[in-house]
């Protein structure tokens, strides 16, 4: 399975089209899996921050020894992506569920999302997102990589192909923009 | 969706880095359309500005500035507009405040919000003028400054009982319920309790009406220790021992059960006494309401930045401090205070990218950090620092009292825990101590260690395949265990064995690792080099041969085991004399180490160094000098001490000796050594090599008493690396024996000459021209000894050996029966003494040009016999002309010059 990934990642960097589809799937999947991995007793203290989630799924998947910088950039974009996805499905399904009812099993994602009112700041934002992507695409783009994917500068910006200035610039007027706007939802 | 198609056409005209943005941009409008679905009452759009493309267009140019810029280049911009300068500072308002509350913490975890936005703003400033107020029995009269974790002011006792200054500091920042105010008031008393000279004592602490802590301290008055330092000067040891100090406090702090939890230089000062004052312990916690594991939570990047310095890996994942925690800032604070830099540098990174950086990236060897001003670091103070800022807190030392014994340690020159305490750094440090024959040892250590060591992190680093590893970990170990134990003169009963016993001794074992080929390699050609050496070729030919052909069988491609292979190769071929052969095969590795490396590797240098002395050997000196000179370019890039390149020193300090250059070959050589002295072991074949080189040098100079501290040197390794009887060590002893000669010492000459064919003899048979020459040399001695019979026996001997060996035409044998004749003389025996001498004037005539300085000297010899045999008409003649040639060609002053000159004198006065 190791094998695997890491080649699709390779073919993706390579500008195979059907390689982002698998290279995806296979993300997402393991980004879901481990996320919705029960918490052992003893782990309840070890919570994952995007981060590191994010980091795990890439040491389990990929066989980083036959990966570049830039390939390792091009998956953290992708679990960025993929995370955001997970995060915003978790949102809504915790939105839906019904006050009380069944004791969820603590997972990790729970330590994320851990109350109703976090789940709702998600979808606020995802919103606010939504708008901010008609007005200037490249500005969502950044926080969907900085944000939700935790990544770097450099990172983001090896993965979108612009300068690292840029999206500092972006982050900063995104950011400027996305506060002005949430602030208005939360009062 | 038209919005999608044109970007979509954009796009995929560009290379591949677009393809990203291409599926990103297709799912993030599957989104959208699922929200449009979902709810369409919402409004589509932000609420943006009338102006925003200009708006834009200002902010984009404004954030490349300064930030205090910043405002005024908005403000100019927006001039001609009051319109656009609202709504454009508005803009500029919103992303401030979200920088300065770290909208969007991309990293957040259990305790921390999603995201932090305006309502959880995490900074209360405290404006209220203080100055003035009373807290408790002290008044504030001024304000010190802000400390990291906020206002400090200055306070006099009131009641004018003692003259008593104290620091007050205010807490700023988090909630406070009464939970945590119950907690301060607890923790205070136990804090109180530390009761230590180098830590400020915390004298008392409270909680203001308007629900604000405060902490009565102890006023310093003092410098960081970083900045105590530097202002000293003082030099790393200094720093050392001042950091001790800063050791006990905080293990005294552990005993009472309080880690500090925020070390760092602010919180370390020194007072003029250059007495050291630790503050704030264990405040750190009280920080953050939610969480006491958690640091300072500050919103100002600076001050984030500063305490995140000298924050553990596991601070940062919010786990609970622990002893190894404050062993991590310690150890964060040493590289500090020896370098003059932090282990991480992070100065423009965001919060999460500095989290990654502490967690994942591995500082700066200290001794690799270029312009040190402070001073040289070892390896030994290296592997303590790097081991305190180890990312795992179980693989940090235990206890600062660990630390503290291993620096300690250092500074009185034992051997440190801190560097992988395998027995092989052990063995060692054992082996240096006691003398044993440890270059063989040191050599296979030196070849093996690495592999070691890279098992050793691979062990630590992977998860899983750690087993496979280990085996072979624990091979390598049990290999060396027998083999010291083998050297260990406790277990050998005195006899240390030499190298090539060792080497012998493990070759046989290695046989044994027949499962594991790339050990196997590895061990061989480790064992190959060291025959080289050490200059047992033809052991070393078989060794490397089979080494080759595993390697060849076991590697797909030329890698570089192969590589190292050819190179040895070379060498060997070239001690042989093989030149042809020499070169083809270096320049073969050199193709190999192109391809493998770029140019920048110390292996390259080895190789070139070969080519150059291949070249010199055949006398070719340009071509030998341009590739030395290309091996030491690269030492310049590489600026790294390595044995390939104190082998380029070396040899072009050899170099520049043949061509007479002494100066230049004097610094090439000292740089060899010294740099040979730090790679190498003291006691190394390489290492004698370059220091009879010096004596060599030293000779040809004049300076004899120089050379013969260098000889001595030499020989003192060799004796000891290859025993005693080795035919190297017969060389130097040679050598010796010549160095006496020329200061006339003819008692240690004779000694050390005699030494020398003792081990000749063993080595070789009778017949042999060392052997021959070492006779004649010390039948010289003798002579001057006056040991007339044994003289003439040694040089009867080196002149049938020479005559039988060389022919009866050669050199060497008229130079023999020129001594013989001396010694024939001597004893009174002018007719035998003549009759020698003919022969030998006559090899002279024909071997050596005309007027050479040789034949002057038998003519004067002749002529002296002669004058003592009456024979006075041929006498002047040959008196005479000897005297007259050596007057021309070696001067006045020479000796034989005036040994000519008084035999004419002596034969004028009998006239």
């Amino acid at each position: 399975m190791q094998k695997d990934v890491t080649g699709i990642l390779i073919e993706f960097g390579n500008g195979s089209k059907e390689a982002y589809d698998e290279l995806f799937t296979a993300v997402y999947d393991e980004l879901r899996e481990i996320a919705g991995k029960q918490l052992q007793h003893e782990q309840r203290h070890q919570t994952l921050s995007r981060t590191e989630l994010v980091h795990e799924v890439f040491f389990k998947l990929v066989d980083k020894d036959q990966v570049d910088w830039k390939n390792r950039s091009h998956f953290f974009g992708v679990a960025a992506i993929c995370m955001k996805q997970l995060l915003i499905d978790y949102a809504r399904k915790k939105l839906t569920k019904k006050r009380g009812g069944d004791v969820v099993k603590q997972t990790y994602i729970d330590e994320i999302i851990p109350a109703r009112k976090k789940a709702q700041q998600i979808i606020n934002l995802d919103e606010a997102l939504q708008k901010l992507h008609n007005i200037n695409p490249r500005m969502a783009e950044v926080v969907d990589y900085r944000f939700f994917g935790g990544m770097t500068i450099e990172d983001t910006a090896e993965v979108m192909g612009i300068s690292k200035n840029t999206v500092k610039r972006d982050w900063a007027k995104a950011r400027g923009l996305l506060y002005k706007e949430l602030q208005g939802h939360l009062k | 969706m038209d919005c999608f198609i044109k970007n979509c056409r954009v796009i995929l005209n560009e290379p591949n880095k677009r393809f990203f943005s291409l599926y990103y941009n297709t799912l993030t409008d599957v989104n959208a359309s699922l929200y449009k679905i979902k709810d369409q009452a919402n409004q589509n759009t932000m609420n943006v500005y009338k102006y925003w493309q200009d708006i834009e267009g200002i902010i984009d140019e404004a954030l490349e500035l300064e930030e205090e810029a910043q405002e005024l280049f908005i403000k100019k911009s927006c001039s001609h507009n009051p319109d656009l300068l609202i709504e454009a500072l508005d803009y500029y308002s919103f992303i401030k405040k979200a920088e300065d509350c770290n909208f969007l913490n991309p990293d957040f975890n259990l305790e921390s919000d999603l995201i932090s936005g305006p309502e959880y703003s995490a900074d209360k400033q405290i404006r209220e003028n203080v100055i003035g107020i009373t807290i408790g029995p002290y008044k504030i009269t001024e304000p010190i400054g802000e400390g990291g974790m906020g206002s400090v002011y200055l306070a006099e006792r009131i009641d004018g009982e003692f003259d008593q200054k104290v620091a007050i500091k205010f807490l700023r920042g988090g909630f406070f319920s009464s939970y945590l105010r119950k907690r301060f008031i607890n923790e205070k008393r136990i804090l109180a309790r530390l009761n230590h000279p180098n830590i400020t004592r915390l004298l008392d602490g409270g909680i203001t009406d308007d629900g604000t802590p405060y902490l009565t301290m102890e006023y310093v008055d003092g410098l960081p220790v970083d900045e105590y330092c530097k202002k000293k000067k003082l030099d790393v040891t200094a720093r050392l021992k001042l950091f001790l100090q800063i050791c006990k406090a905080v293990q005294f702090a552990h005993t009472k059960l309080v880690i500090h939890r925020d070390l760092k230089p602010q919180n370390i000062l020194v007072t003029k006494e250059g007495q050291i004052k630790i503050m704030d312990f264990g405040i750190a916690k009280f920080l953050n309401p939610d969480a006491e594991k958690m640091l300072p939570l500050k919103t100002r990047e600076g001050q984030f930045v500063a305490s995140f310095k000298f924050a553990a890996p596991e601070q940062i994942r919010s786990e609970d401090p622990s002893i190894a925690t404050d062993v991590y800032g310690l150890g964060a604070l040493l590289y500090l205070l020896v370098t003059g830099e932090h282990p991480l540098q992070f100065d423009d990174h965001s919060i999460s990218e500095i989290k990654s950086i502490i967690q994942n990236k591995a500082p700066v060897r200290p001794g690799r950090i270029e312009k040190n001003e402070i001073g040289p670091i070892s390896r030994d103070l290296e592997a303590i620092i790097l081991k305190t800022l180890n990312k795992e807190p179980e693989q940090r030392y235990s206890s600062v009292e660990l630390m503290r014994d291993d620096i300690e340690r250092y500074l009185n020159g034992l051997p440190v825990n801190a560097r992988h305490s395998t027995f092989v750094y052990r063995s060692l440090k054992f082996i240096q101590r006691n003398r044993i024959a440890l270059t063989v040892t040191f050599l296979l250590v030196l070849g093996i260690f690495s592999l070691l060591t890279y098992h050793n992190n691979q062990l630590a680093k992977e998860r899983d395949i750690a087993h496979q590893e280990a085996e072979k970990a624990e091979q390598i170990s049990s290999f060396f265990v027998n083999l010291f134990e083998m050297a260990d003169p406790e277990i050998n009963q005195g006899e240390a064995p030499t190298a090539a016993e060792m080497l012998d001794q493990g070759i046989a074992r290695i046989d044994g690792l027949s499962g594991q080929p790339e050990l196997q390699i590895e061990l061989l050609q480790t064992a190959g080099n060291i025959y080289l050496t050490i200059m047992e070729l033809e052991r070393a030919e078989q060794i490397l041969t089979r080494s080759y052909e595993l390697a060849r069988n076991t590697f797909d491609n030329e890698n570089e085991v192969i590589l190292h292979h050819l190179a040895l190769f070379g060498t060997l071929q070239r001690l042989q004399g093989n030149f042809e052969e020499a070169r083809s095969y270096n320049l073969r590795a050199l193709d190999i180490q192109k391809n493998i490396f770029d140019e920048s590797h110390p292996d390259i240098a080895c190789i070139y160094s070969n080519l150059g002395l291949i070249e010199r050997e055949q006398n070719n000196y340009t071509e030998a000098e341009e590739y030395y000179s290309k091996a030491i370019s690269q030492h310049n890039y590489f600026e790294e001490d390595h044995h390939c390149f104190a082998t380029v020193y070396n040899n072009m300090g050899t170099l520049k000796r043949h061509i007479g250059e002494y100066e230049s070959s004097e610094a090439y050589y000292l740089k060899a050594l010294e740099m040979r002295r730090n790679v190498l072991d003291y006691n190394h074949p390489h290492t004698a090599n370059t220091l009879n080189n010096l004596s060599i040098l030293k000779q040809n100079t004049g300076q004899y008493d120089s050379a013969l501290q260098f000889l001595h040197e030499a020989l003192q390794i060799n004796k000891t690396i290859l025993g005693n009887n080795h035919p190297a060590v017969a060389a130097n002893l040679n050598s010796l024996g010549n160095l006496y000669w020329y200061r006339d010492d003819h008692e240690q000459a004779s000694i050390h000459i005699s030494d020398a064919l003792d081990i000749l003899k063993t080595h070789y048979d009778h017949n042999n021209t060392d052997i021959a020459i070492s006779k004649l040399n010390l039948g010289l001695n003798l002579l001057e000894l006056n040991q007339l019979d044994e003289a003439e026996r040694l040089i009867k001997e080196s002149v049938s050996i020479f005559r039988n060996q060389l022919g009866e035409r050669h050199l060497h044998y008229a130079h023999a029966l020129y001594n013989l004749a001396s010694v024939l003389q001597k004893k009174g025996d002018h007719n035998q003494a003549l009759s020698v001498l003919e022969k030998c004037l006559d090899i002279r005539k024909e071997k050596l040009p005309h007027g050479h300085w040789h034949i002057a000297l038998a003519k004067s010899s002749i002529g002296y016999s002669l004058s003592e045999l009456g024979e006075n008409h041929e006498a002047e003649y040959y008196l005479e002309q000897g005297y007259e040639v050596l007057s021309n060609k070696r001067g006045d002053d020479d000796t034989f010059t005036q040994t000519a000159r008084e035999r004419l004198d002596a034969f004028h006065n009998k006239q």
